[in-house]
Parts: C-alpha cells; sequence; structure tokens
C-alpha cells in the first residue's frame, strides 16, 4: 500500500505552461543541470569557433593581400626592369649611326643589299639570344624595311606592320611624339592585345633629322611566362592592362568585360577588392613609371580558403567531439550528483510509508555522501525511538494485563473448588459432574485459548456457566436476566471482560443477605458505542464510598499504575476490568458505578461500536 | 566497473582520438595536396616552326605526346628556315643545348659531332632491333660518323623545280626541260610582267644556284665540291648561269632583301611561274591544278635523258645533345620522345599531312599524299641519278657567310664566281 510518485517526470499539468522560466524551474534538477552546463558549452564553443574562424579568415585576407600587394610590386619591379632592358635593346639594335644615315638614303639596291645584311645581322645578333623580342624591324623614312623574324611565327614583323601601312602610321605619330623615348604601341582587337610594340625613332646625330623608325614586335608570351613564375599556386589570374584599359598579358584569358570595366573604375594607385561575382580577390597595382600598365592578380577565394576551410571543418569536428565529450562528463557528473538524491527521495517515501528498516548506500565521503548518512542515523534513531515507546507499550499493556488475569484466575479457582468440594461434602450428589462441566468451561475461557478477542455472545456463555457454577453454590439464588440487543452478539470484546463484573455483582450483591439476587446484564447500540451495564439488587454502595471508588475508575491508565505504587489498590475485580478496558478502548472509556444503598449497584460502560484494530494489523499482544 | 564508467571511458578516449586525429591531420597531406610530380622539360628545335608547313604537324605531335605522357614537357623552339641553324649553333654555342634537335645532314652536324655535342645512340639502336630496323638502313651512313649512329633519319627530301603551270599556258611557254628552254620562259615571262623565278638571295634561295650546279656536275662533282684546294667548275658554271638569268630578269626586283618568306609567297600567290624548292614545300602548296613539280631542267641547250634529282635528309632528322644523354632523367624523356617522333604512326602523320618522304617504313599505310608529293615521290624514284643537297658537302660557313652573302656581287657583276670562291675556299683555308 505504498504510494508511487515518479520523480522523473514531472507531474502533468492540466494546462500546459511555456513560459521557459517555469518550465525550467519544473525539470529535475538533473535535466537542469544538464541544460545549464551544456549550453554554457556549446555557446562557448560556437562562440569561440566562430571568433577563431572569422580571425582565421580576416587574416588569410590581410596576408593574402598584403602577399599580393608585394608580389604586384616585384612584378612592377619586374616589368620595370623589363621596360628598362627594351629601351637598351633598342639603342643597342643598330649599328653605327652613320650605316644608318647611309641607309636612308640610298638607292642603289647592292648598296641596301649590303647594308641590310649589316643591318639584319647586327638586329639578329641581339634579339635571336632574347626570349622577349619576337622581331625587329629598322624602317627608314624612304621605306627601306630591315626586318628580322625569329621565325617561329606564321607572321612576320613586315606583314604586321608594313610600311606606310595603319599600324606603321600610328606606331610613327606615337614614336615621334615621344621624342625618341621608346613608346609602346597595343594592335588591339576587342579590347585585348594582338599584338605588342616598342618603337623609338632614330635621328642623325648631326642633324636630327629623322632616320627612321625601329620597332620591335615583344613575345606576349615571354612578359606571361615571366611573370607566371612569380605567383604561387592560389593566384588564380594575372592581367597587365595598358592605360587604355586594353589587356596586354591575361594568363587565363578569363578577363571579361564586367571586370575590365571594374578595373578601369580605379583612381587609386594600388589596393584591392573582391569580386563577389567572380568569388575572388583583385589586387591591382598601376605602375609608376612609363608605360604606367595596370597589374592585376586575382586569387580564387576558394582557394585562399581552402586551408580555413579544412580548418573549419576541424575545428567544426573537435568541437563536436568536445560537445560529445562535456556532455557525457557533465551528463555523468549530473548523475552522480542527482542520482544519492534520488535514492534520499526514495529512502524518504518508504520511511514515509512506515518502512522504519530503510538505508541507503551512497558510498561516498563528500557532503551528499555525509547527507546519507544523517538520513540513515535519523532512520535508524525514528526507528529506535518507534520500537521502543511501541514496545514498551506493548510490554507494560502485556505486563499488566498477565498481570491483571493471574488476579482473576487464582481467586476464581479457588472458589470454585471451594464450591466443589462444598458439594461433594454435603449433598454427594451428582450434579457435581455439571458443575466440574461448567468449571471447565470457564477455566477454558480464563486460560485455555489464545484469542484475545471473543464474541460478545461467547462471553454471556462464559458468564451463564459461571452463573450456573454459582447457582449451585448459592442454590440458585441468582437470577441472571440478560437484556442484549441481537446486533451486539456478534461484536468482538476482550475476553472476561463482563464476567468479573458479575462476579463482583454476586459477591458484594449477593452473599450477605442470601437472598434471591438479580443480575440483569444489558448490551445496546447507542450511536457508534455499545452500551453494556450490569446491574444487581444488593446492597449497594454508599455515596461516599461510590464517589471513591468511581473517582479511582476514572483515573487514566498512567495515574493508575502510579497510585498502584503508592498502595492505594482496591477493588480488583473492578479495577482489572476497568483497566484493560481503558488499555484497550483508551483513557476516555473505563467503568462507572452507580448504586443506592440498599437497592442497587449497577456497573456500565461503553466500548465502540467500531471494530478494534490492532495497531500491529492483527498484532499479538494479549488483551 | 559499471557500464556507465565503461561507456564514458570510451567517449572519452573516441574524443580524445578525434581531437587529436584532427589535429594531427595537418601532418598528413591528402593525396590531392602531395606535391606534384616535377616535369622533365624538354627543348627541342629544328626548322619546323613558324611558316614551315610541317609547324603545325609537329605541334601536333608534341601535344599528343605530352598527353601521353604528363610528366615531360616539351618546349618547342623550332624556327623556320635559314633561321633554324643560327639559333641552333648559337644555343650550342652558349651551353643552352637543346636536347632533341632535327638537322640536315652537311658540316654542320660534322661540327657538333666532333665537338661531343651529341649522343651516340648506337647502343640504344642495337638493343632496340625492332626500331632500328624501322627505319631504311640505306639513309643510316647520312647520320653514322665513325662508325656510330648519331641521328634518327625520319625525312628524306627531294629538290627540283616547281611551276605554276597555269601561268606558262597563259603565256604560252613551254614547261622548260633544258636550259635553253629555261631561258625562254624567263624571257617570256618578264615581258609579261611575271616574275619568272621566285628568287631571292638568301641561304634557301640558293636552291636555285644548287640544282644548277647539281645538273651540270652529276653525283660526283656535288659530292666532292673542292678537289686540290678548287671547287669543281660546275659551281662556276652555275654561278655564271644565275647571272645570266639576273641579267635576263629572272628573279624579282628586291631580291636582295627579300625574305624567305616573301619568296615562296610570290610563286604561291601566283606572282611568280618558277620556284626551286624541296619536297617541304609541298604542302605549302595544298592539291592547287595549276602547281607541278618537274625534274629540274638539264643545263644544257638540248634536252638529254637523264633525270637528276636532289635527294637526301631534311631537317626531320633527330639527334639528342650529348647534354640531355649525361642527364638521366632527361636521356629517358628524350629517347622516349624520339621513338616517339620516328614511330611509323608519328611519319605516317607527318607523311599525311605534310607530304613528307618517310625514310621510317609505312609502306604498309595507304598514305594520301597531295598530287605534287605523289609527283615527287615517282620522280624520286625514276631518277637516273639522286644527288645528296650540294650545299650539305660544303662547310656552312663558306656557304652562309661568303656564297650566299657575296652572291648579289656576283649577280650585280662586281664580283666572279671564280673570286667568289676563292674568297669561300680561303677563308676556310682550303
Amino acid at each position: 500500500m505504498s504510494k508511487t510518485v515518479d520523480r522523473s517526470v514531472p507531474a502533468v499539468k492540466k494546462r500546459i505552461n511555456l513560459n521557459p522560466i517555469r518550465i525550467y524551474q519544473n525539470l529535475p534538477i538533473r535535466y537542469k543541470l544538464m541544460l545549464v552546463l551544456n549550453l554554457l558549452m556549446i555557446s562557448s564553443l560556437a562562440v569561440l569557433t566562430f571568433l577563431n574562424y572569422k580571425n582565421s579568415e580576416s587574416s588569410l585576407t590581410k596576408k593574402s593581400t598584403q602577399y599580393t600587394q608585394d608580389l604586384l610590386k616585384m612584378m612592377e619591379y619586374r616589368l620595370k626592369d623589363y621596360v628598362v632592358n627594351l629601351d637598351l635593346i633598342t639603342l643597342g639594335l643598330l649599328p653605327d649611326n652613320d650605316v644608318l644615315l647611309d641607309v636612308s638614303e640610298l638607292s642603289d639596291s647592292l648598296k641596301i643589299y649590303e647594308d641590310a645584311y649589316l643591318i639584319e645581322n647586327h638586329m639578329k645578333k641581339e634579339i635571336f639570344p632574347r626570349d622577349e623580342i619576337q622581331s625587329a624591324a629598322f624602317i627608314t623614312t624612304n621605306g627601306s624595311y630591315f626586318a628580322v623574324d625569329k621565325s617561329n611565327k606564321t607572321i612576320s614583323i613586315k606583314q604586321l606592320m608594313p610600311y606606310n601601312g595603319e599600324i606603321y602610321k600610328k606606331v610613327l605619330a606615337k614614336a615621334r611624339e615621344s621624342k625618341g623615348s621608346p613608346v609602346f604601341y597595343l594592335d588591339t582587337m576587342n579590347g585585348r592585345a594582338e599584338n605588342l610594340f616598342l618603337a623609338r625613332m632614330v635621328y642623325n646625330i648631326h642633324d636630327y633629322r629623322e632616320i627612321g623608325l625601329i620597332t620591335m614586335l615583344l613575345g606576349k608570351d615571354y612578359l606571361k611566362t615571366a611573370l607566371e613564375d612569380m605567383v604561387n599556386e592560389d593566384t588564380e589570374n594575372i592581367i597587365i592592362f595598358s592605360p587604355d584599359n586594353d589587356i596586354i598579358v591575361d594568363k587565363n584569358e578569363v578577363t571579361d568585360a564586367e571586370l575590365t570595366e571594374k578595373l578601369a573604375r580605379i583612381d587609386d594607385n594600388s589596393g584591392w577588392f573582391i569580386d563577389e561575382g567572380r568569388h575572388c580577390i583583385v589586387s591591382y597595382l598601376i605602375m609608376n613609371d612609363k608605360p604606367n600598365w595596370k597589374i592585376i592578380s586575382t586569387v580564387s577565394l576558394d582557394s585562399l580558403y581552402k586551408d580555413i576551410d579544412s580548418l573549419r571543418k576541424k575545428m567544426v569536428l573537435s568541437s563536436l567531439a568536445i560537445v560529445v565529450l562535456l556532455s557525457t562528463l557533465s551528463s555523468l557528473m549530473t548523475t552522480d550528483f542527482t542520482r544519492p538524491f534520488k535514492k534520499l527521495i526514495r529512502g524518504m517515501e518508504k520511511v514515509q510509508n512506515g518502512d522504519h528498516n530503510v538505508q541507503i548506500v551512497l558510498n561516498r565521503k563528500d557532503e551528499i555522501g555525509y547527507l546519507g548518512e544523517a538520513f540513515n542515523r535519523m532512520v535508524k534513531e525514528m526507528k529506535n525511538l518507534t520500537n521502543w515507546v511501541y514496545q514498551e507499550q506493548l510490554t507494560r499493556k502485556d505486563a499488566e494485563i498477565k498481570a491483571l488475569q493471574s488476579q482473576i484466575n487464582p481467586h476464581f479457582l479457588f472458589n470454585t473448588l471451594d464450591s466443589i468440594n462444598w458439594m461433594a461434602h454435603l449433598n454427594n450428589v451428582p450434579e457435581i459432574s455439571e458443575m466440574v462441566t461448567s468449571l471447565s468451561a470457564i477455566m477454558e475461557a480464563s486460560i485455555g485459548r489464545d484469542d484475545k478477542l471473543i464474541s460478545f455472545s461467547e462471553e454471556l456463555n462464559y458468564i451463564d456457566n459461571y452463573a450456573k457454577i454459582l447457582n449451585k453454590r448459592y442454590a440458585n439464588r441468582i437470577q441472571l436476566i440478560k437484556e442484549i440487543e441481537p446486533e451486539v452478539l456478534d461484536i468482538k470484546i476482550p475476553r472476561l471482560l463482563i464476567q468479573p463484573l458479575i462476579e463482583n455483582a454476586i459477591y458484594h450483591g449477593l452473599e450477605k443477605d442470601k437472598e434471591v439476587g438479580i443480575i440483569i446484564i444489558t448490551a445496546k447500540i447507542i450511536d457508534d458505542k455499545v452500551m453494556i451495564s450490569v446491574m444487581d439488587n444488593g446492597e449497594g454502595i454508599g455515596e461516599k464510598e461510590l464517589k471513591l471508588i468511581n473517582e479511582s475508575l476514572s483515573l487514566d491508565n498512567e495515574t493508575y499504575y502510579k497510585s498502584l505504587n503508592t498502595g492505594k489498590r482496591k477493588g480488583i475485580g473492578l479495577d482489572n476490568v476497568n483497566r484493560r478496558i481503558k488499555l484497550f478502548y483508551g483513557d476516555e472509556y473505563g467503568l462507572t458505578i452507580e448504586s443506592k444503598k440498599n437497592m442497587y449497584t449497577k456497573v456500565y460502560f461503553s466500548i465502540p461500536l467500531t471494530p478494534v484494530t490492532n495497531p500491529s494489523e492483527g498484532g499479538d499482544q494479549a488483551v | 566497473m559499471k557500464i556507465n564508467n565503461l561507456i564514458a571511458i570510451a567517449l572519452i578516449s573516441f574524443t580524445v582520438f578525434a581531437v587529436t586525429g584532427c589535429t594531427n591531420a595537418d601532418h598528413d597531406l591528402p593525396a590531392e595536396e602531395h606535391p606534384p610530380e616535377e616535369k622533365i622539360t624538354l627543348k627541342f628545335i629544328n626548322s619546323w616552326g613558324g611558316s614551315d608547313p610541317k609547324a603545325e604537324t609537329l605541334q601536333q605531335l608534341f601535344d599528343n605526346f605530352m598527353k601521353e605522357n604528363e610528366n615531360i614537357e616539351i618546349i618547342n623552339e623550332s624556327l623556320f628556315g635559314d633561321d633554324f641553324l643560327i639559333k641552333l649553333k648559337t644555343d650550342f654555342a652558349w651551353g643552352n643545348d637543346p636536347d632533341v634537335f632535327g638537322l640536315w645532314p652537311g658540316s654542320d652536324i660534322k661540327v657538333l659531332v666532333a665537338s661531343g655535342k651529341v649522343a651516340d645512340l648506337t647502343e640504344v639502336l642495337e638493343a632496340d632491333p625492332q626500331w632500328k630496323n624501322s627505319f631504311d638502313y640505306k639513309m643510316w651512313y647520312h647520320t653514322t660518323f665513325d662508325g656510330r649512329i648519331y641521328g634518327l633519319p625520319v625525312e628524306m627530301i627531294f629538290e627540283g623545280l616547281f611551276v605554276n603551270t597555269e601561268l606558262f599556258s597563259k603565256f604560252n611557254v613551254k614547261v622548260p626541260d633544258n636550259y635553253t628552254e629555261l631561258k625562254q620562259a624567263v624571257i617570256t615571262f618578264r615581258e609579261n610582267n611575271v616574275i619568272p623565278i621566285a628568287f631571292n638571295c638568301k641561304a634557301e634561295g640558293t636552291y636555285l644556284y644548287q640544282n644548277i650546279a647539281m645538273m651540270i656536275g652529276g653525283k660526283e662533282a656535288i659530292e666532292n665540291p673542292i678537289k686540290n684546294g678548287k671547287i669543281d667548275p660546275c659551281y662556276i658554271e652555275a654561278m655564271e648561269i644565275m647571272r645570266e638569268l639576273y641579267e635576263l630578269g629572272a628573279f624579282p626586283e628586291n631580291l636582295f632583301t627579300m625574305t624567305s618568306v616573301e619568296r615562296n609567297e610570290l610563286f604561291i600567290n601566283k606572282k611568280a611561274a618558277m620556284i626551286a624548292q624541296g619536297s617541304w614545300f609541298v604542302s605549302a602548296l595544298g592539291d592547287e591544278e595549276c602547281f607541278d613539280f618537274i625534274h629540274f631542267p638539264a643545263m644544257t641547250t638540248e634536252s638529254k635523258n637523264e633525270s637528276r634529282m636532289i635527294f637526301g635528309l631534311g631537317c626531320g632528322t633527330f639527334y639528342m645533345s650529348q647534354k640531355a644523354w649525361n642527364d638521366p632523367e632527361k636521356r629517358e624523356a628524350s629517347l622516349k620522345l624520339m621513338k616517339y617522333l620516328t614511330s611509323r604512326q608519328a611519319a605516317t602523320l607527318l607523311a599525311e599531312q605534310t607530304g613528307m618522304l618517310s625514310n621510317v617504313f609505312i609502306y604498309d599505310y595507304k598514305i594520301n599524299y597531295n598530287k605534287l608529293a605523289r609527283k615527287g615521290i615517282n620522280l624520286t624514284y625514276s631518277s637516273s641519278e639522286l644527288i645528296g643537297p650540294p650545299d650539305s658537302y660544303l662547310p656552312r660557313n663558306v656557304w652562309e657567310n661568303v656564297i650566299v652573302k657575296d652572291f648579289p656581287y656576283v649577280l650585280e657583276g662586281k664580283m666572279t664566281p671564280e673570286e667568289i670562291w676563292e674568297k669561300a675556299l680561303n677563308e676556310e683555308n682550303y
């Protein structure tokens, strides 16, 4: 008959409360702890991971752009070298100025051949070892064309830039404008340089008249290769734009109008931006000196963040692993923390349900362990106290009852035996056997059986037997009248509860005058009680004495037993019954005597109608 | 031990393993992040570059080769025409040796072999008889020096006269069979403002002069041009003929400064009626009906029944530099490339696409030669005498620095043929 309460799950409320604080408050401590620990842990890890990732990303972008800017600077230096070098080549490309002067004025084909041989061989020696130059040409103002091609291409410089052709004219105009300094010329198609020329005017050193135009067709692949060598694997593309935003080099040939337009709008000398469309970082630098090309490098963000993405994956994986680890640890810790409490709660429930033998085992020496030990000690003390009080009471009851019963039996047996003796001695009649039979019944009632409670009818049977014996003794002067409500007959009462009252009535009411003594036994139910009375028509009790007797009878057991110790013992029979009633039903019950001198004496008492329950469920105590 | 504790230990172990696993991941690069195997770069050069008809096919072969051998990169530095030789010699002189190169027979390869700059391939060929036997043995002597084989001859060349039959028909000119007819053709074309012969004063231009000398001198004179310190008279006479043709207006006006590309274009663009050229020229002309290839006319007043032809090896004769041979990695890669270039597949592709006459046996392949190539091959087989290219029997510097260079002076009459040859031979201390 124990109550079952599931403490791990909060009782279901009639209305589901969605207030998070309420939900939190209703959570078992174990879940609270786990929730808080996990929240702390996950949020800390998430924040740390995020910050770390963002820092790495920002640092990587910064480093990459810095690296790219440095790289662009280096490229600028290389391009400057390239330009200076080409400048020097143009200076050394032609033989003696006099030869040129001669060439510009000659019309003799053989002489032209000789000079051409001289000039072309000279140019061959200059350009053949140089990868950066594809072709070279010296075109005199009068149209003599001296050209050298490396011949690894299908088209020659003479075909590309014939005398008085469009390109020739443009190159010439540009070269004239620069007054002898080398100039770059881009032959473009759709914004891309098809051919890159470097040209300068050649002047007569005597009178500074124009002799001709020297020009070189530059190898674009050389530029591309030269710059490619400098970049790392993350660099996606290298682009060189002319000041007019024509593409000179486009490593991957992927630059489109959109990017060109973006770059055309750049007005500072260096910097970078992220091109979302291409998903890359575009870094740029404009050469300070001529030819003022824009050098651009693009670094793919995918490539750049490849490592950081890998780092991110590792961080997430590590975080997950740590979350798993910490969750496990927190779960274990929480369980470790809450399990003893659960045990304590279960222990308390058992104690609440009356089990005083509970002992919980926590196997720990911390505060919770101390709590467990304290609980165990407390339960133990509770048990000891309970046992002590209960047993003391029982022991005392038992002792009292045994003492009372032991008072009854010798007294009765003595008188009965005396009667038998008397009957046998005087009359020598067979009725003795009848008496003995009655006696034996009474003997059985007083000592023979272990039943502590008997029915009212059984008690009446004892009384009848008793009366029978006494009638033999008193020559039927005893008239026993029973006014018993039938409902009362089955009510259980302590054994020999009424018989001593009959005995008391006979002794005190009949013996003296030897007349017919009427004894009326009544038992009826009034409300929730059974009212029992034994009345005799004996000599009665004096008022004063009656008062004293009733005062004695009304004492509670505690006071009564204390009074016993003071030796004021009186009226064993009635006292016996009275104490048994009080022990059995409580101090509020007990005998009361009503009497009128020389008229009657009525002893009555009530007992509760509700069946008596033994505190220990059909317990063992003797009544 | 409780189950919970066991689970906890297992989880902690897993976590520690996972975390340390993550941390240590840096030490083990994923497969794709391992540095790629470094490429072996091979430098190649021959004259099949620029506007050479074989340039495209050669590059195609290289592309295929590189696709099949991803660890090898070929840098093709081939140049068209005379420039190639200058670059090749400059590269060797500067220690910038190519790994594999092609070179026609002549004094240049002899000098390179003698200088120890060319790898001896005898043993690798001996070790692979199937490979060696894939070449026509008759050509080995061109690449064999002191009994050792240095070069792998793939391309055979022939020379002759290419004519524009359309122009001949148009001006009712007979395709020349002898010198008289040649001169007549020159005169007629000149009168009709057609350049009779596309010729320029560059080394390649001298094919005309060489063919004339060959027709005059014959095999013995060409292959042994210098006797007792003197040049064979056929070279003197041929130069006289050249001057005569020049005077007849046989050549373009700016022949002294004209480039070889311009010269070829005169014929290709049908501005010139004739050109002395070789087999390498056939693919530049395509299948146009107007072009024909004939034996070079006899340099006699009347036709003869003899049909000589310049025949030999072209620049498709491949060598490996000693420098590449000395580098084990490059040696292996170079041999691989040479085996590829001399394979029957490569020879077939060259034959099919450029009309190359292959010295590697591809007889069992059906080659779809163009008309001119077929004609050339037929003429080669029907020639009464096949003679090696004359310039290959003379020192290159003599040829280039004197003969080619001073040719305009002979044409202009400023120098006599004797003087020029005397100057040439003196320069070489003959």
